[in-house]
């Protein structure tokens, strides 16, 4: 009960603020940067290159949100919309890198699976490999394993084929379990290093 | 023991409690770029919107002058010549008792207000124009006769051979103004005296009206309308010599200002352009803010279609390839193994990664390079032209508009001295549509009855073509090398 309520307080409060941002109040703007900021920064972190690329795409994500909220019509999460917005401010940033149309070869039938002890590495280190991805990996590693799109709404999105977007989607993975593993290797390195 | 996972489920349970924050200065940034916007909005808007009614201003002067001149002409014969009398003698002023008398009436009465659109041609004037004409001028009702009315061309005689009496009812019944019945039927009262004038004069001109006649229906004589009969008595009251001379004049004069004739030129152009920014402020990076910037040379085209709006002014509507470009001079961009330098200098380049690797083979360590950055757009424009002076051979006009241009691809390249170049990629920070305001003076040469050749300098200014509010704004200047073949 109390948890219903708490919800609906926020559910007004939300719709005060997208009241607000409507009529382009400023104080209300700034109150809906606070509230989503962090969460669709971490979005653009890991659809971007590099801290500075993801604070871009964040201001510019804003930018488009403030100017595009009267096309919000109230139907579906606000948040969803607003990590809509991110996620193809993105796509719009790296897309003009073209996609490399490569069918089924050898790559995809090798295993893609990890074991998570090697994943006990820092957070930003973790994110670092998926910024490193080449543009056109990393916009589908994040879109198919992070944010639950699938192949057809990829390729749609991309103007690629499904089969290249499932292609590319495994390059991304051996490529980041190659860098995970490389960097486990040189820590225990380093560790042996120094206990000599 | 060993866990495994795929590494896409297994880098999203990481991942999913993460949420680290931006810099603090990315909500000011962002606040500074509302304001901006919300100041921005409107100058763009208003710059239109200023241009717009500019144009049309300018449209309804040129277009109501021309008007306003042709008006004046049909007035003319009120104004220029003597009018007759009743008496078929020539007064210095029209009376106006008649004029008023008749105009009130015709105006007032939807019957003859009918009349007027059957015996006037395609390009007359108001209603009040043709009555005063009518009523006033003895060789303007004649040239109607003449000119427009087959009935009476092709059987004068009927008409004139109508008794005084059905004709005096007829008209009576018409108008409802006093005064103007009184006149009327003073006019026939004397019309016996030149009646024998007109006749002859109408006979003498038969074989002209005939001629005119051929291009328009005979209409059946039961269709004679109420205007037919004022014709005819106004024309009764013509002396003949004035008639021939009045006659004469009024073709002439007619030829003259014939009324203006829509038209259309399809045209193709060429158009090599130097391209600047009006700031220092690089559009690649700030790093390059102090780096010269020296103007790119474009050879652009296009295909217009022109319409004629008035004798003085028309519409263009044009579609072409448009291409910016902007040189830097002397970039540091590249590091001691000559390889680029990745930040900073390409804040606003989506880098390609194989230029990298590229550069480290091409370019010397430390070495200066040229950075070449081109857009290509397509470009629709609109622009209204008037002509400034000149009237067979050569025009000289002058024209404003608008293009909107839409990004159709960009490069960013880097040259070094030796001439070796490698595209690094494309910039982030250009809006895919844009705006640009033009300005130009041109000149045409008429080759021929069909064919013109122009030459026209262009000033040309983007707005809106970056996305982000660096105060860049590129600015473009042509000439326009054109041939139109009118339609």
């Amino acid at each position: 009960m109390r948890i219903m309520s708490m919800n609906n307080r926020h559910k007004l409060n939300l719709k005060h603020l997208i009241k607000g941002c409507k009529k382009q109040d400023l104080k209300a703007q700034s109150e809906l940067y606070n509230g989503y900021k962090d969460i669709l920064f971490t979005i653009c972190l890991k659809y971007c290159k590099n801290v500075e690329e993801a604070e871009d795409n964040l201001q510019d994500a804003f930018m488009a949100i403030f100017k595009n909220i009267t096309k919000y019509n109230g139907k579906g999460s606000f948040e969803g919309w607003m990590k809509r917005i991110v996620i193809n401010k993105a796509i719009d940033r790296y897309k003009k890198d073209t996609f490399i149309n490569v069918m089924i070869n050898d790559d995809l039938l090798a295993d893609t699976d990890i074991d998570t002890s090697q994943l006990t590495l820092p957070l930003n280190v973790i994110l670092n490999t998926i910024q490193e991805l080449p543009d056109r990996y990393r916009l589908i590693f994040n879109l198919y394993e992070m944010d639950g799109y699938t192949h057809k709404e990829i390729a749609k999105l991309l103007t690629i084929s499904e089969s290249t977007s499932k292609s590319n989607l495994h390059r991304a993975k051996l490529i980041l379990k190659e860098k995970i593993k490389s960097i486990n290797l040189s820590q225990t390195a380093n560790t042996i290093n120094y206990g000599k | 023991m060993e866990n495994r996972k795929d590494i896409g489920k297994a880098y999203k349970e990481k991942l999913e409690g993460y949420t680290p924050s931006p810099s603090n200065h990315l909500w000011e940034s962002i606040e500074a770029e509302l304001s901006k916007s919300k100041r921005k909005a409107l100058p763009i808007w208003k710059t239109l919107a200023g241009l717009g009614i500019l144009i049309l201003l300018l449209s309804t002067v040129i277009i109501y002058s021309g008007y306003s001149d042709s008006k004046n002409f049909e007035l003319n014969p009120t104004t220029d010549n003597n009018t007759l009398d009743a008496n078929g003698k020539i007064k210095d002023n029209a009376p106006k008792a008649v004029n008023d008398g008749i105009q009130n009436n015709r105006s007032n009465s939807k019957e003859n207000s009918i009349v007027v659109s059957i015996s006037t041609d395609e390009d007359s004037n108001s209603i009040g124009n043709k009555n005063s004409e009518n009523t006033n001028s003895r060789h303007k009702s004649s040239n109607d006769i003449f000119q427009n009315d087959s009935n009476c061309k092709a059987q004068p005689s009927n008409k004139v051979n109508s008794s005084d009496n059905e004709i005096s009812s007829r008209i009576a019944n018409k108008l409802e103004d006093t005064s103007t019945k009184k006149t009327i039927s003073n006019l026939n009262r004397n019309r016996d005296d030149s009646k024998t004038n007109a006749i002859g004069q109408l006979k003498k001109n038969n074989d002209l009206t005939n001629q005119k006649a051929t291009s328009k229906t005979q209409n059946n004589l039961d269709d004679v309308t109420e205007f037919d009969i004022y014709s005819v008595v106004m024309m009764d009251e013509l002396p003949a010599a004035k008639l021939d001379n009045k006659f004469d004049i009024d073709k002439k004069k007619k030829q003259e200002s014939k009324h203006f004739k829509k038209s259309f030129r399809l045209s193709s152009y060429l158009l090599p352009a130097l391209s600047n920014a009006s700031s220092d402020t690089s559009p690649i990076d700030q790093t390059l803010d102090n780096s010269k910037k020296t103007s790119g040379f474009n050879i652009n085209y296009g295909v217009a279609l022109a319409v004629s709006l008035s004798k003085k002014s028309s519409l263009r509507i044009g579609v072409g390839a448009f291409n910016q470009s902007i040189l830097t001079e002397n970039a540091d961009m590249v590091g001691s193994n000559g390889s680029l330098i990745n930040s900073p200098g390409f804040s606003n380049i989506n880098l390609n990664s194989e230029a990298t690797n590229a550069a480290s083979e091409v370019f010397s360590p430390f070495e200066k390079l040229d950075l070449k950055q081109t857009t290509k757009y397509l470009e629709t424009y609109i622009d209204y032209s008037f002509k400034l002076f000149g009237e067979k051979k050569i025009v000289l006009y002058a024209s404003s508009g608008v293009s909107a241009l839409f990004l159709l691809n960009d490069s960013i390249v880097l040259k070094d001295s030796d001439g070796n170049s490698i595209d690094i990629g494309k910039a982030t920070n250009l809006n895919k549509a844009g705006l640009a305001l033009n300005f130009s003076t041109g000149l045409s040469y008429k080759l021929s009855e069909k064919l013109n050749v122009n030459v026209e300098p262009i000033f040309k200014y983007n707005l809106g073509t970056f996305k982000k509010a660096h105060g860049i704004k590129h600015y473009s200047f042509g000439v326009r090398f054109g041939l139109s073949f009118k339609l």
